[in-house]
């Protein structure tokens, strides 16, 4: 049975005629991560280095791994993207410390790259994505056009252009795309499908 | 300008909102010399450097607007106002929200006109739109000038006309004396100088033709004119620093109001500030500017700016009588025209507070928002009251600094971009399948699907309720809400929220509950489910999954949080199908095959399951709100489209119908089961029939104050069903229930019809209503009495459950 996403594509541009590009992450796995009150804080986060390579951040960050992310959603609250069988991995690392739960239907994961980003950002999202105000690793729950969202910063793309991550409850995705579009629309703007290969680093 | 340069040079970030469409205010307007370049020269040099500056984002023809708790300003930016066909993606107008860590505000200041007799002629316009009009546009407002003036500014009109060819007619100047500086050109033009003096009268039918001067020795003369240039003082712009509720201050020296003393990260430079010198506003900015820049930690000590130099100049203000009688109408709010005798009447009247005054003549009220008026307006109130301006006081401002468009407010959230929808994994389907939506908070949902040859809702309706009684059909109820809760202390805390046990609920099983709110009254119901030890997923209605989630978590944080229990929304996770119907097992049987069993041996009611099907994961549960025998099977929910399809497929055999939330309420009302219109917030456990569930030993939140007397009332309107004595005739939820035969009355009111359905099982209108006194008037005739609709019938009390009392279908 074939997953379906909850909009549509465009048709493949040249990336460079987009001011975004926003690649939807269709294979992906996500969990709710919340550590146990029964757990202490640094048994969980050792288990999460051994298990996925990344330190849990207490602050709102994003701990950035190879084809892993691990978002502070909230006081003892995370949320873990990564392969297809994240849930299966983590299950079988850390479900003693951390009560987990499968989300990989329930947000859609957006990675959003190009030189106009933060313009189309500042008229959707009511936060500081200034480099200075917002670092790689930073993340922060907000909303997006009425539209609940999470948001973090990686790295540069290969090219220099500046790279968010983006989750939001699939139930509002498609109008949180279609605001996306309306906003970055005049920068150029492609939403395309991506594998999970993108999120390596 | 120097503010923001001297901040960008030190690293700050800066925003410069500008509300002209070029930068330098005055200096585009005024001939005037800065570090041996012309003002305009200057303005274009130091704009440059300013956009060198990555950190410098200038918005041209932006107009901060208000100032708002939080540090955060409201500009709108006139994006495309000016274009005479504006690119497809351009707005007219935007609105820019900017939290600031800092603010100078450098607003400049705005000239006060004079008060005389027909101020309001065409032809009579400010000196330094005079000014602007020669030196900016190159445009000449009028070839014989006379200049009317109270300051040394005014005097600058002189030179700047003469130098475009012009030839001032009379330079009328109400002080008695002036720095011989100013008056030096036009001394030595040869124009007529009238000290002390003033016009009193501008005459003219189109526009001015001529004034009446009069002199200082009291004599009187006419002018011909077609210009009169009048410079009444500089008024700093202060609107903006009262929104916060700062107070302004009266200067003696400036004769204006000047900002009273700024809190927090405000600062004013330049002639907003009283500084009408364009020496010291240029120094003001250079030194504020780094000064902010440095307390924001940026280093300034690298490169001190160094200091200006500017062409000599004056800017005494002298103080003018507003009150000296005309024969024209003497104008003070242009805007409102509001004249000199409307206060004057209003002092009169009584009427001797500025905000009083503004109410009573609308002096500087809508457009003028006290520009060009209040300080006029005020001192002819001082005058005419014989007091001080200081003591008279002024009125403030509040936001908008000038008028928003509601357009530019609302931005993109217009037409399909208003608010967000949720829409379910199968949304598509639904529509293919002719649904009909409604919304359920954000959500859309299939209100019915409607199919060729149907007229009407209620035969898809009444098509869907048969269909689903007598074969089989399927409900997309995806929305409701649903939490995952983990942890050892699950089965405790579900306790502790629910009135009745969960503790003892075997894994593989559901149960029905009800929580209340602290108050005792109900809050919600659902079913929740025992997946696995220490997971339990709970159902809430649609309406009121997030008010439940909260609650939960208020319980969690605040009430008890040494539980271990965990939980998180997985609404948006699972695609959730209802199939109901005496068909429902074999259609599901048919799509799940060998993976699990549904007979009624291995999955009887309220049970279920988790298993893993098609690669996936997927929960099954045994619960019916329709009644029927019937299943609820959770996909992933982006396997939701392709689920749904295969089970309409799967279904073809049974003649499967999807139906929509109109053909689920109607088979609840037959069942007897309570939704929102009965879950409203003002009933009890035991006002629906549901008191025997409160568990008597043990501890649930709302269990003390459901106790209280009132509440334990045998005559509370509770639960009933209600049937048409005369078969046939309509229903209307909303009905008052009266006892027969009397006077309708509030005080004879037993209570209300809450929901109401057409039953096609039973043939009949039925309903549900909170009658006081309950189902001790069961087999009672009552009245149905709807006075909006003018429809009074008799109904029967008769048990809520009307279809299938014993409930054999579900366990079939």
């Amino acid at each position: 049975m074939r997953p379906a996403a909850p909009f549509a594509f465009d048709a493949q541009r040249p990336p460079s005629a987009a001011g975004v590009v926003a690649c939807y992450l269709d294979d992906i796995g996500i969990a709710s991560v919340r550590l146990r009150r029964s757990c202490n804080f640094a048994t969980f986060s050792q288990r999460m280095r051994e298990a996925c390579g990344v330190k849990p951040s207490l602050r709102p960050q994003c701990a950035i791994g190879d084809s892993f992310r691990l978002v502070a959603v909230g006081p003892g609250s995370w949320l873990a993207i990564g392969g297809a069988n994240l849930f299966t991995v983590l299950r079988g690392s850390i479900a003693e410390s951390a009560a987990l739960t499968d989300q990989s239907s329930g947000y859609i994961i957006l990675r959003l790259t190009g030189p106009k980003v933060r313009e189309t950002f500042a008229k959707l999202l009511p936060i500081d994505f200034h480099p200075r105000a917002f670092a790689v690793g930073d993340a922060a729950a907000t909303v997006a056009a009425h539209i609940g969202v999470t948001v973090w910063r990686c790295a540069d793309d290969v090219g220099g252009d500046p790279t968010f991550e983006l989750a939001c409850l699939r139930s509002f995705s498609v109008d949180l795309v279609s605001a996306l579009r309306q906003a970055a629309e005049q920068f150029g703007f492609l939403l395309v499908s991506a594998s999970t290969e993108c999120l390596r680093s | 300008m120097t503010a923001a340069l001297s901040a960008a040079r030190a690293g700050a970030r800066v925003i410069l909102c500008d509300e002209d469409f070029r930068l330098g205010g005055r200096l585009c307007c005024d001939r005037r010399e800065i570090d041996d370049l012309t003002g305009v020269d200057w303005v274009i040099d130091t704009e440059k450097e300013l956009r060198s500056f990555e950190e410098v984002r200038i918005l041209q023809r932006t107009t901060v607007f208000g100032v708002y708790d939080g540090a955060t300003y409201g500009a709108v930016e006139r994006v495309a106002d000016h274009v005479s066909e504006p690119a497809p993606d351009q707005p007219r107008q935007r609105l820019w929200k900017i939290v600031a860590k800092r603010v100078i505000l450098a607003s400049g200041a705005i000239e006060r006109p004079i008060v005389f007799g027909g101020n309001d002629k065409p032809g009579v316009m400010l000196a330094s739109a005079v000014r602007t009009y020669v030196n900016r546009y190159a445009v000449l407002p009028g070839r014989q000038p006379v200049i009317f003036t109270a300051t040394d500014d005014g005097w600058r009109t002189v030179s700047d006309l003469h130098a475009r060819g012009v030839r001032v007619a009379a330079v009328v100047e109400a002080r008695k004396e002036v720095n011989p500086e100013c008056a030096k050109a036009a001394a030595r033009f040869g124009i007529p100088i009238y000290m002390g003096a003033r016009i009193v009268d501008a005459w003219g039918a189109r526009r001015v033709q001529a004034v009446t001067i009069r002199a200082a020795d009291g004599r009187s003369f006419d002018v011909a004119t077609d210009l009169v240039a009048m410079s009444g003082g500089w008024v700093p712009n202060i609107a903006l620093t009262t929104h916060l509720g700062t107070r302004p201050e009266w200067s003696e020296g400036l004769n204006a109001f000047v900002p009273g003393e700024l809190r927090g990260i405000h600062r004013v430079i330049g002639a907003a500030s009283g500084e009408l010198s364009l020496l010291g506003a240029l120094e003001q900015g250079r030194l504020i500017g780094s000064e902010v820049a440095a307390g924001l930690g940026f280093d300034t000590t690298e490169r001190p700016p160094p200091a200006f130099q500017t062409d000599s100049e004056h800017t005494q203000t002298g103080s003018l009588t507003n009150s000296i009688a005309s024969r024209g109408k003497a104008f003070i709010d242009f805007q409102n025209d509001v004249t000199r005798e409307d206060i004057e009447l209003a002092a009169r009247e009584g009427f001797r507070s500025p905000e009083l005054v503004k109410r009573y003549t609308t002096l500087g009220m809508a457009t003028d928002q006290g520009k060009l008026s209040n300080l006029n307006g005020h001192a002819v109130l001082a005058e005419v009251t014989h007091h001080r301006m200081a003591e008279v006081g002024t009125t403030v401002f509040r936001p908008p600094y000038t008028p928003v468009a509601l357009g530019a407010l609302a931005g993109a959230h217009r037409a399909e971009h208003y608010r967000p929808a949720r829409y379910t994994p199968a949304h598509a389907w639904a529509k293919e399948q002719g649904a009909v939506f409604s919304e359920a908070g954000a959500w859309l949902r299939a209100q019915w699907f409607a199919r060729l040859g149907e007229s009407t809702w209620l035969d898809s309706v009444n098509r869907e309720v048969r269909t689903t009684r007598r074969s089989v059909g399927i409900c997309d109820v995806s929305t409701l809400g649903k939490i995952e809760i983990q942890g050892a202390d699950a089965p405790a805390f579900l306790d502790r929220i629910y009135i009745n046990s969960f503790s003892t609920l075997a894994p593989g099983r559901v149960r029905y509950g009800l929580m209340l709110r602290e108050d005792g009254f109900v809050m919600d119901d659902g079913t929740t489910a025992h997946l696995g030890p220490g997971r339990y997923v709970m159902s809430t209605t649609t309406a009121n999954a997030a008010k439940v989630f909260e609650h939960l978590e208020f319980a969690r944080q605040v009430l008890w949080p040494e539980l271990d229990v965990e939980f998180v929304s997985v609404t948006d996770q699972w695609a959730q199908y209802a199939v109901a119907g005496p068909h429902s097992r074999e259609l599901l049987q048919r799509i799940l095959g060998g993976t699990i069993d549904l007979s009624n041996d291995a999955f009887a009611y309220q049970a279920c399951a988790e298993v893993e099907w098609e690669g996936m994961p997927v929960r099954i549960f045994r619960v019916s709100f329709s009644g029927e025998l019937a299943y609820e099977i959770a996909v992933p929910a982006r396997y939701g489209d392709a689920v749904m399809r295969m089970l309409m497929a799967a279904g073809e055999e049974f003649d499967v119908t999807p139906y929509g939330v109109e053909s689920l309420s109607v088979m609840r009302i037959e069942k007897g089961h309570v939704a929102g219109n009965e879950l409203n917030g003002t009933t009890t456990a035991a006002d629906l029939g549901l008191g025997r569930m409160m568990s008597t030993t043990k501890d649930f939140i709302g269990r003390v104050l459901a106790g209280r007397r009132a509440l334990m009332n045998a005559d509370r309107p509770a639960l009933v069903g209600l049937n048409p004595v005369r078969p046939g005739t309509r229903l209307h939820a909303g009905a008052h229930l009266l006892p027969i035969g009397v006077r309708p009355s509030l005080s004879q009111d037993l209570g209300h019809v809450t929901s109401v359905a057409y039953s096609p099982t039973l043939g009949s209108w039925i309903g549900l209503g909170l009658l006081s006194g309950g189902m001790r008037h069961l087999g009672k005739r009552i009245h149905h009495f709807d006075p909006l609709r003018d429809h009074s019938v008799p109904v029967n009390v008769v048990p809520a459950v009307h279809f299938d009392p014993t409930g054999s279908r579900l366990k079939g």
